[in-house]
């Protein structure tokens, strides 16, 4: 089981490094004009992306600390789960999957990632819950 | 003889449950409205301040969407993108969802703590996404009033809910 919790901490490891790769590399492609799915979208683009890469990255950041200091996890990992899957739904319910241009790389990467990650993050929040709260 | 007789004694001693005490544990715990005010009994104050501030803030929100009159303040009111109406819409279910789970979990005397502190969490990233979207597409110098206001109302909705959290940990249950 262990080594289930080290697999899910590498697939939110490298997502995370793929929407951090990502958002630079929209950046250098021009921001929100990179971002062509609709009229809208290419609005709400600019304001969303940096805000959230940094909100869920600040989190993430909160874990590791927490992690090397030995503290208990479980809180942490379900604020970040909780988020994810907000922001998962909105993204495709509301914004037309906006943040990901389908012609990078590190877009295509982070596409096919992120229900992985979603998985992932779950399952580490549930093995987190079991481990703090039913063995001490 | 003596010692044999010391742990009948003992045995006759022992305390066992009655049949009603019996019952009462196996019995499932009934989800109704009729126990809030048993189900809160054990809550300090600080937290039933809390709870009636949340609830009547968001019984207003309900009745203010539902009259329309909050549109023309929210994002989609003051952008007209259907994106962001959609993104409006998701997080009213979403409140309104986390309103309803948090009811049932205070009628099922459920822990709180870990719950309030992810709705704090998700409050925080409504705050800061919507903060940054409205910075966007106001206009100076009346758009920077709406969103300190805005801002400052979430602000104090996650501070409540932060402070609900600590009560909850002070509470008998």
């Amino acid at each position: 089981m262990r080594n289930a919790y080290n697999i899910a901490e590498l697939i939110v490891g490298v997502f995370c490094a793929c929407v951090f790769l990502h958002t630079f590399t929209v950046v250098e492609m021009g921001g929100a004009e990179a971002i062509t799915s609709s009229a809208d979208a290419y609005q709400m683009a600019q304001d969303l992306v940096y805000y959230r890469a940094a909100f869920t990255g600040g989190l993430l950041g909160l874990y590791i600390f927490f992690r090397f200091t030995k503290r208990p996890v479980a809180k942490v990992l379900t604020i970040v789960a909780l988020i994810s899957w907000v922001a998962f739904i909105e993204d495709y319910l509301a914004l037309d999957n906006i943040f990901y241009v389908s012609e990078s790389l590190t877009g295509k990467a982070t596409q096919i990632l992120r229900p992985v990650y979603l998985v992932a993050i779950v399952y580490m929040t549930c093995e987190a819950y079991r481990r703090e709260y039913h063995h001490g | 003889m003596a010692e044999n007789k010391l742990s009948e004694d003992k045995l006759n001693k022992r305390q066992t449950l009655s049949k009603e005490e019996l019952s009462a544990l196996l019995e499932p715990e009934a989800l109704s409205i009729s126990n809030f005010r048993e189900a809160i009994s054990g809550k300090t104050w600080l937290f039933k301040a809390g709870l009636f501030a949340i609830t009547l803030a968001t019984t207003t929100y309900l009745a203010l969407y539902s009259a329309d009159v909050l549109d023309r303040f929210l994002s989609f009111g003051w952008t007209q993108h259907y994106g962001d109406y959609r993104l409006h819409q998701i997080r009213f279910f979403v409140g309104f969802l986390m309103l309803v789970v948090f009811y049932i979990c205070i009628l099922l005397r459920k822990p709180l703590n870990a719950l309030l502190l992810c709705y704090a969490g998700l409050l925080s990233y409504f705050l800061i996404s919507g903060t940054s979207r409205l910075m966007v597409v106001l206009d100076e110098p009346n758009g920077l009033r709406f969103v300190i206001g805005y801002f400052t109302l979430h602000l104090a909705f996650v501070l409540l809910l932060l402070l609900m959290a600590r009560e909850e940990r002070r509470s008998t249950w």
